[in-house]
């Protein structure tokens, strides 16, 4: 297990880096830049845009700017002229993404890896939880849907699937907040925390707030698991062994959840790797309607403003969540299927 | 009449102080921030950019210079009653040194007074370029020095006589000098920029969590009305999506909006929990025409300002066809779709609620006949398909059609709106608008690069406006690639007027806005930029917020004195 896992690792690097070759190229080929807006800005000279420009190092060719990126710039020493003349030399101060330097946001002028850690647990609690609310609610609905085909429970949850899916977050979140913030006032509307000046937010307090975003995302999740879960189960239900397991008259639970169960769960797993990194971009909407600062709307500000080095930082989050996330799925296919093995050599029985 | 309102608003206040309020014993003001932008990188007014950190650090952070409310104009603690420091001013003859007298009350939160110190650290820091200050090109070009007279009088000296003078003063926000030990380069502080330990306003800094930025009463506050705060804190929540900060105003979460979404305005002032106040906004949207050959984009002026010949744009360089498009323009019938009926059409670049608006100057009417007239005689004819095609026009080669592109930044729902309404305007006329809604970057490549014909944008002004504009029309700002008078317009005799009034001797607010008006009428008749409207702001508060009683762009002018019940 731990050389596939590492086998895995090597392999995500060179795929890591050819994501972020294309990316920053992509991103340094869009028009206008990081200092586009600054254009319209009255207050900013043109030797100051010039000078912004300069110092965030937008200007340089590509390849300048990519390796930087990469390998940082604190080997490198700077001429400049000051005011009065003076040749002034000064070292570079970025160390790179090789060693962990993410640079400083263009916007915020500050670090980007404190920016990402500031906005990190907001999406992991909000992700996760969903992530865990929909694979809670939506594969048990797809079994129990799967044992009553075609009762009244399969197909109200056919037709509960059918809207959840096709309802877009942000409209599901808005109509969650009308109905259950503002006309019955059982929730809040919004935020992390009670709005006060103590600051203080009891667990309760969190735990009520997560209730609505949480389960806008989770609609989605549950929509699509359920019909998976419910399909999956079908097929089990019709194996051999299944058959053969009633006919030995086992008791119909122990057949739910000693072979159906375990078994229909092989799909499944499968969706977890890209439900991982697709945590982000369901975040962007929900985060925006539900006030919560997180980081699917610093990305969006990022690529908005053009801001490079947090844009290159969610790049690479997105493309690492993802080599982890596949990882985790083929990790959890050979615990839920004994038949398959990740050591070397040995592949599919 | 206004005047009479800001002081009745003055003696409703007063009994209060009767009551001997304690500091921060009422409600928190909790205002929506529906900007989106809550990340803000530093509440330090010298290098905060954009405009949620100027909103915080107004009520954190003592400016030298105030502003008189009810006028929209600087005014000095004496001249109107608030935290600005200085008490007076004087100019010398030659308008070039403005001394102030600063106040002798004002501490920061560390129990340090505030002086003439504080004042000229800031303009040091300013200068240094150490700090990556938005205001430094801004200050280094106009302010010569700044001299400490003694602890409360401090001298500024510009390179000339300006009446932008007091504008610029006023940008340089005091910073507590104390804190730095007086080592500008210090300022460059995570700590401080994003959690400032040291203030001087009506509200000390409270914490900032993600979305909330929380302000607390100033107990030891100064200057401020009836000499108490009495709203526990200020509460700056981030609410981006608006329908839902609508939502959280009616339910009581929110007890504050600036800039409710106009389609639930109307819901608002019907409401009996809510009271509003709506009022012409600082922006306004235009239509600005490429004027010079968008084949070969030149510059205004050579090295030696000496005119740079740029050619004619086939279309939009002929001032017939301009004034016959503004004719064909429906302006009433945007703002009534678009805007719901909310906003003022424009005469020409100055907003209603300007001080150096002119009186007489009235918007172009709409009238198709006259426009298609106009068209006629500047030899654009009709053709068969319906789109007018040149015949002996001014500058375009004979036979080609009356059709051009507007370039409109995608992102505002609006502003297409708009684009399309122009396009059906002008097609009843005979006039092909492609309205091309591109991503906002690609406009401002396109537009500073002179290689448009039509842009649909707005323009915010500054608060105390300054009617200046230079900036966007003067030959020295038309500058490829990089200046804001991309529609190349050229009138050196609008430029000298606009010039007098920028260095009036003595600054007369009436004779200066004497010589804007002027301005205005020659930008009307010579339409670099077709007029549209500013669209109408409004400021919503619950109805227990006692004491909201605002003016234009000046929500909080007595926001020390509001007694708020506590939200749910």
């Amino acid at each position: 297990m731990l050389r596939f896992i590492l086998r895995r690792i090597l392999q995500a690097i060179p795929t890591l880096f050819g994501i972020s070759f294309l990316s920053f190229a992509i991103m340094t080929a869009a028009p206008g830049g990081p200092t586009a807006a600054m254009k319209l800005d009255p207050h900013l000279t043109v030797k100051q845009r010039e000078a912004a420009a300069d110092r965030l190092g937008v200007n340089d060719p590509f390849f300048v700017q990519y390796i930087r990126w990469l390998i940082g710039d604190d080997w490198k020493t700077y001429e400049t002229v000051d005011n009065d003349g003076n040749v002034v030399r000064e070292k570079g101060e970025n160390k790179g993404i090789l060693r962990g330097d993410f640079g400083r946001s263009f916007t915020y002028k500050m670090p980007v890896v404190d920016l990402i850690k500031e906005k990190l647990q907001p999406t992991a609690e909000l992700g996760l939880l969903s992530l865990l609310v929909g694979f809670g609610l939506g594969v048990p609905i797809g079994i129990l849907s799967a044992l009553n085909q075609g009762g009244k429970f399969d197909n109200l949850t056919r037709v509960v699937a059918v809207v959840f899916n096709a309802l877009p977050a942000f409209y599901m979140g808005l109509l969650l907040i009308l109905v259950f913030g503002s006309y019955l006032e059982l929730l809040p509307m919004g935020n992390r925390c009670p709005i006060s000046v103590s600051g203080e937010c009891s667990l309760t307090d969190r735990a009520e707030r997560l209730i609505l975003p949480v389960f806008t995302i989770a609609t989605g999740f549950i929509a699509v698991l359920s019909r998976y879960a419910r399909a999956a189960t079908l097929d089990v239900l019709n194996q051999d062994y299944v058959r053969t397991a009633r006919a030995k008259g086992l008791h119909s639970r122990q057949i739910t959840f000693r072979h159906v169960g375990r078994n229909m769960l092989i799909p499944i797993v499968t969706l977890l790797g890209p439900s991982i990194p697709g945590i982000l971009g369901g975040a962007v909407v929900v985060e925006r309607i539900f006030s919560w600062q997180g980081l699917g709307r610093l990305a969006l500000e990022a690529v908005t403003t053009q801001d490079y080095p947090v844009v290159m930082a969610f790049v690479m989050f997105g493309g690492v969540s993802t080599v982890i996330g596949y990882l985790l799925s083929d990790i959890m296919y050979a615990l839920v299927d004994p038949r398959i093995s990740l050591d070397a050599g040995a592949g599919r029985s | 009449m206004r005047k009479i309102l800001v002081i009745l608003a003055l003696i409703t206040v007063l009994p209060l102080s009767a009551l001997a309020q304690e500091p921060g014993s009422g409600g928190p003001v909790i205002e929506a921030n529906i900007s989106g932008n809550a990340n803000i990188g530093s509440f330090n007014l010298l290098r905060c950019s954009g405009t949620d950190c100027a909103r915080i650090g107004q009520f954190l952070f003592p400016g030298l210079v105030g502003v008189n409310p009810e006028t929209g104009d600087f005014a000095s603690a004496e001249q109107f009653p608030s935290t600005a420091l200085a008490l007076r001013w004087e100019i010398s003859e030659d308008g070039k040194e403005y001394t102030f007298y600063m106040r002798d009350d004002a501490f920061w939160s560390d129990g340090n007074p505030i002086t003439a110190n504080d004042v000229k650290f800031s303009f040091d820091a300013i200068a240094s370029g150490e700090i990556e200050s938005d205001l430094s090109g801004y200050v280094d070009a106009f302010v010569q020095s700044v001299e400490v007279i003694d602890d409360y009088t401090v001298k500024f000296t510009f390179g000339e006589a300006s009446c932008d003078a007091l504008s610029l003063a006023g940008a340089v926000y005091p910073l507590p000098s104390q804190y730095f030990g007086g080592d500008f380069t210090k300022m460059v502080d995570p700590e401080f920029d994003r959690s400032p330990a040291v203030t001087g306003g009506i509200f000390n800094f409270g914490r900032f969590d993600g979305d909330q930025i929380v302000l607390t009463a100033n107990p030891n506050a100064w200057g401020v009305i009836n000499d108490v705060v009495i709203p526990e804190g200020f509460i700056y929540v981030d609410v981006p999506d608006t329908t839902v900060a609508v939502e959280r105003l009616l339910s009581g979460e929110i007890n504050f909006l600036d800039g409710p979404e106009r389609q639930r305005r109307q819901e608002l002032i019907d409401s009996p929990d809510v009271q509003t106040f709506e009022f012409p906004a600082n922006g306004w949207n235009y239509i600005g025409l490429n004027l010079a050959d968008p084949t070969n984009p030149q510059n205004g002026l050579d090295e030696d300002g000496n005119p740079i010949d740029q050619g004619h744009h086939p279309i939009l360089g002929d001032v017939q066809v301009r004034r016959a498009l503004q004719l064909a323009m429906n302006v009433q019938e945007m703002i009534d779709i678009v805007s719901l009926g909310q906003g003022v059409q424009m005469a020409a670049n100055e907003i209603p609620s300007s001080w150096a608006i002119s009186p007489d100057l009235q918007p172009i009417p709409h009238d198709p006949d006259a426009a298609a007239a106009m068209l006629d005689e500047a030899g654009w004819v009709l053709g068969d398909d319906g789109v007018r095609v040149c015949q002996g026009c001014e500058y375009a080669e004979e036979g080609t059609p009356l059709r051009f592109a507007l370039l409109v930044p995608d992102g505002s729902v609006n502003a297409e709106r708009i684009a399309l309404l122009f396009q059906d305007q002008l097609k009843a006329v005979g006039v092909e608008v492609d309205v091309q809604i591109l991503d906002f970057n690609t406009v401002v490549s396109q537009i500073t690069g002179q290689t448009f014909d039509a842009v649909l944008l707005a323009w915010s002004n500054g608060y105390p406006v300054n009617p200046d504009v230079a900036q966007i029309f003067n030959a020295s700002a038309d500058v490829v690639g990089a200046g804001f008078n991309f529609t190349s317009y050229r009138n050196p005799d609008m430029e000298a007027l606009n010039e007098q009034a920028r260095v009036l001797p003595g600054c007369d607010p009436a004779e200066r806005a004497a010589l804007y008006w002027q301005v205005q009428e020659t930008l009307q008749n010579d339409q670099p930029y077709l007029w549209l409207y500013t669209a109408n702001d409004m400021y919503a508060a619950r109805a227990e917020v006692e004491g909201f009683s605002p003016f234009a762009n000046q929500p909080f002018w007595n926001v020390e004195t509001w007694q708020i019940d506590q939200p749910r």
